[in-house]
């Protein structure tokens, strides 16, 4: 991001170069925050057996992680911001290492919540904002397939992180694994190194404004744009979890068996790295490139629709496909969000808008599973949560096309009155 | 089950016999005795002329029972203990065509067990069959029977009382051509075995779980021992070393304070009253600095690459500088 001393001149994004080198750091970022949360649950049965706990103790450790990270987003672009993001994702390392070397020293489930949820949630989202933002700043023409690469991280490392895990786990027990993985967790701060800054030209004329108001660098969050986009990015992280949690017992519960339901989510999770990178390649061609946010638009819809048929899909060969269009469309949306945000607010607030709409994904994250829990206990089957998620889907990206309508409305509006510039952020 | 297959076993003998304790062989029935005439004893104390038809009745009831236990000679899987819990009834049928088969029986209790073999007839077609009943590998002495041709089938079967761990084993019918079943008695096999060693560190505890399949009110009895193979300890209780905490179908044994000496095989045993199944765990113990070798070299390799990013990067920034001035210099000069 900016390092707001320098009065380098302000060059164009260079979409290559350095640029993929940060593309291949915010990827080890990604493995390093995201897919580490995903495997947490591998600790599961270590710490029950260890600590005599039940399941649902055990569970809150990853809901907190989840949560911090997303909750502590906007403090993470914040430090990227003030200083740089050299020293946001340098620190995030220091910190979320320290969280898991700690952890590995844990004589309590909530010593446990402390390090490994707080601390280490905290390091992770240090580095988090950071990272995908300043992609944004190396691409502009190839924005889409760089993100696409880089958040295709979170799949590519739980894949490869959860069986070295496993190893760790039986080699040196949950101590020594969690020991191991403060050292490749600290492989952050590598990245963090190789982090240059850029100022990109539409940065340099803002340059010179370098005592900006803390309420100004803000001025986005009341674009009536964003706060659509704000609602709408609500609605899709209620409902976009809830079929990652559910899905295995739902298919377990419809009769399939143990090695097909963990096929679904292997399935899952590979298709999931195909969207991401496949659909960032697709809207960066210049065919699709205008059409984005609609192109996004249809997969956050696709998915809602995967999820309403979700409950009348009872058998393996019926679920297969499901679990590729849902895992496409996931990958698809995930890569798109950060995109999204900076055609809306532009790439100067980038960081800082990424912050707010990682802070959005927070709550939604920590209730919506439990709540598809209570649905499913209380309904004593899982068509209420497939539902619940397939709306909350829906609802996002009906709000989002509203969105669009309204802006095309005031566009032609706009051209009408031929004084005012059409806006700039497109 | 064919009505007349009753008589081929020793059912008629049990069934005259009193439901709860009333298989009472010869040592016990001269106790029963025992205790009614105590009994009647303690009545003649308050009564004396009405006492004697008291002591009479349960006496000569016995005394019949009894003898009817002694005249039938004991088959030698017929003798139960003194006193036993009312059994539950297990059946099991084979049918046999010409190959052998063997049924495996999990007993979880003590068991009457009515075994039943049917042999499918072939072409031959003989009209009688002789069978016999074995266990494990010998014969049982009074069981080779004649057996009728009814309905295309040979049957044959027989009623076991499994009222102990040594009636435990394997017990086959054995028809004339050869063909047998056999149907292996076993307690519980446990299911998740667990073939990787447990992993814990020095000064640290560790639990070793055991769980064993089984219905949810079932409540078993669980002890645990150290060794190998061929030798095992004990373990009971210790304040400061080993704490056991059973509930129901599983056992968990915490050792405290690790040392290099706890390392080895620990088998939990699950005891049944029909005998008891061992699941052996292994324990590993190693230092911290065991994981600690990795951490370091790792660490080491993140720091070194931090380092040479940050000297590549000022070189290229000072080669930079250097060659602006350069370009600077160059400008100056043409003007």
């Amino acid at each position: 991001m900016v390092a707001g001393k320098q009065k380098s001149v302000g060059v164009s994004p260079p979409d290559g170069g350095w640029g993929w080198v940060i593309v291949g750091c915010c990827f080890m970022v990604t493995v390093c925050t995201r897919a580490v949360t995903r495997c947490i649950s591998i600790f599961y049965v270590e710490f029950q057996g260890h600590f005599g706990a039940e399941y649902s103790a055990t569970a809150w450790i990853h809901s907190l992680v989840d949560c911090i990270t997303m909750l502590c987003a906007p403090v993470g672009s914040l430090v990227g911001n003030r200083w740089s993001c050299r020293v946001a994702v340098m620190l995030g390392g220091v910190l979320s290492s320290c969280g898991l070397l700690l952890s590995s020293f844990s004589t309590s489930l909530e010593l446990l919540y402390l390090t490994m949820g707080v601390l280490t949630g905290l390091g992770f989202a240090l580095c988090y904002t950071p990272a995908i933002a300043l992609v944004g700043c190396y691409f502009q023409q190839r924005k889409a397939l760089a993100y696409g690469i880089a958040m295709s991280g979170s799949g590519i490392g739980t894949f490869v992180l959860a069986p070295v895990l496993q190893l760790l786990i039986e080699l040196y027990s949950w101590r020594g694994a969690l020991l191991i993985m403060s050292a490749v967790v600290a492989n952050l701060c590598v990245c963090g190194a190789l982090m240059r800054p850029i100022t990109v030209q539409e940065q340099t004329e803002e340059a010179t404004y370098l005592q900006l108001d803390s309420l100004s660098e803000y001025s986005f969050l009341l674009q009536p744009d964003f706060l659509g986009l704000a609602v709408s990015f609500l609605f899709l992280a209620s409902g976009c979890s809830l079929p990652f949690v559910y899905l295995v017992p739902y298919a377990l519960s419809a009769g399939i068996s143990h090695q097909h339901a963990a096929f679904l989510m292997s399935i899952l999770g590979v298709i999931d790295i195909v969207g991401n990178i496949t659909f960032g390649w697709l809207t960066d061609q210049r065919c699709l490139k205008p059409h984005r946010l609609s192109c996004y638009i249809l997969s956050v819809a696709m998915e809602g629709l995967c999820c309403i048929f979700a409950p009348l899909l009872q058998s393996f060969r019926l679920l297969l496909p499901f679990a590729i269009l849902y895992g496409y469309f996931d990958g698809a949306y995930v890569a798109l969000i950060p995109v999204v945000t900076s055609d809306v607010v532009g790439a100067k607030h980038l960081s800082l808008a990424l912050g707010v709409v990682y802070f959005l994904h927070a709550i939604p994250y920590l209730l919506s599973p439990p709540i598809g829990g209570l649905l499913v206990d209380i309904t004593e089957s899982y068509t209420g949560t497939f539902l619940l998620s397939g709306t909350a889907l829906l609802a996002s990206a009906f709000i989002l096309s509203a969105l669009v309508g309204i802006r095309r409305c005031r566009r032609q509006l706009t051209v009408e009155h031929a004084q005012l510039p059409p806006p700039a952020d497109r | 089950m064919r009505p007349d297959g009753i008589t081929n076993t020793e059912m008629s003998h049990d069934v005259t016999v009193k439901p709860d304790g009333g298989r009472a062989g010869a040592r016990s029935c001269a106790a029963a005795a025992e205790r009614s005439a105590r009994r009647s004893r303690g009545r003649r104390m308050k009564t004396m002329p009405a006492s004697w038809k008291l002591l009479l009745l349960p006496t000569l009831l016995l005394m019949t029972s009894c003898g009817r236990t002694d005249t039938k000679t004991l088959d030698p899987t017929q003798t139960p203990p003194a006193s036993v819990p009312p059994l539950a009834d297990l059946k099991r049928e084979v049918v046999l065509k010409s190959e052998n088969v063997t049924e495996n029986i999990e007993l979880r209790q003590l068991v009457r067990l009515f075994l039943e073999c049917s042999l499918t007839a072939d072409q031959n077609k003989l009209p009688n069959m002789t069978a016999f009943w074995s266990r494990d590998g010998q014969e049982i002495p009074d069981s080779r029977l004649t057996v009728a041709l009814e309905k295309e089938q040979y049957g044959i079967q027989r009623l076991f009382n499994i009222t102990s761990e040594e009636k435990v084993g394997t017990y086959s019918c054995v028809f004339e051509n050869k063909v047998r079943a056999d149907f292996v008695l076993a307690t519980p096999r446990f299911r998740e075995k667990r073939d990787k060693p447990v992993v814990s560190y020095v000064h640290d505890f560790v639990v070793l779980p055991c769980k064993m399949e089984g219905s949810e009110n079932e409540s078993l009895t669980w002890l645990w021992f150290k060794g190998n193979e061929t030798h095992k300890e004990r373990i009971s209780a210790q304040p400061d070393r080993f704490e056991i905490r059973s509930q129901n179908l599983t056992s968990r044994l915490k050792l405290i304070n690790l040392t290099f000496a706890d390392a080895g095989f620990y088998y939990c045993a699950a005891v049944y009253a029909v005998g008891s199944t061992m699941n052996p765990i292994k324990l590993k113990v190693i230092t911290f600095w065991e994981p600690l070798k990795p951490f370091i070299a790792i660490l080491i390799a993140v720091v070194l690459l931090v380092v040479v990013i940050f000297l590549c990067e000022k070189q290229q920034s000072k080669k930079k500088v250097t060659e602006g001035n350069e370009e600077n210099v160059d400008q100056n000069n043409i003007k």
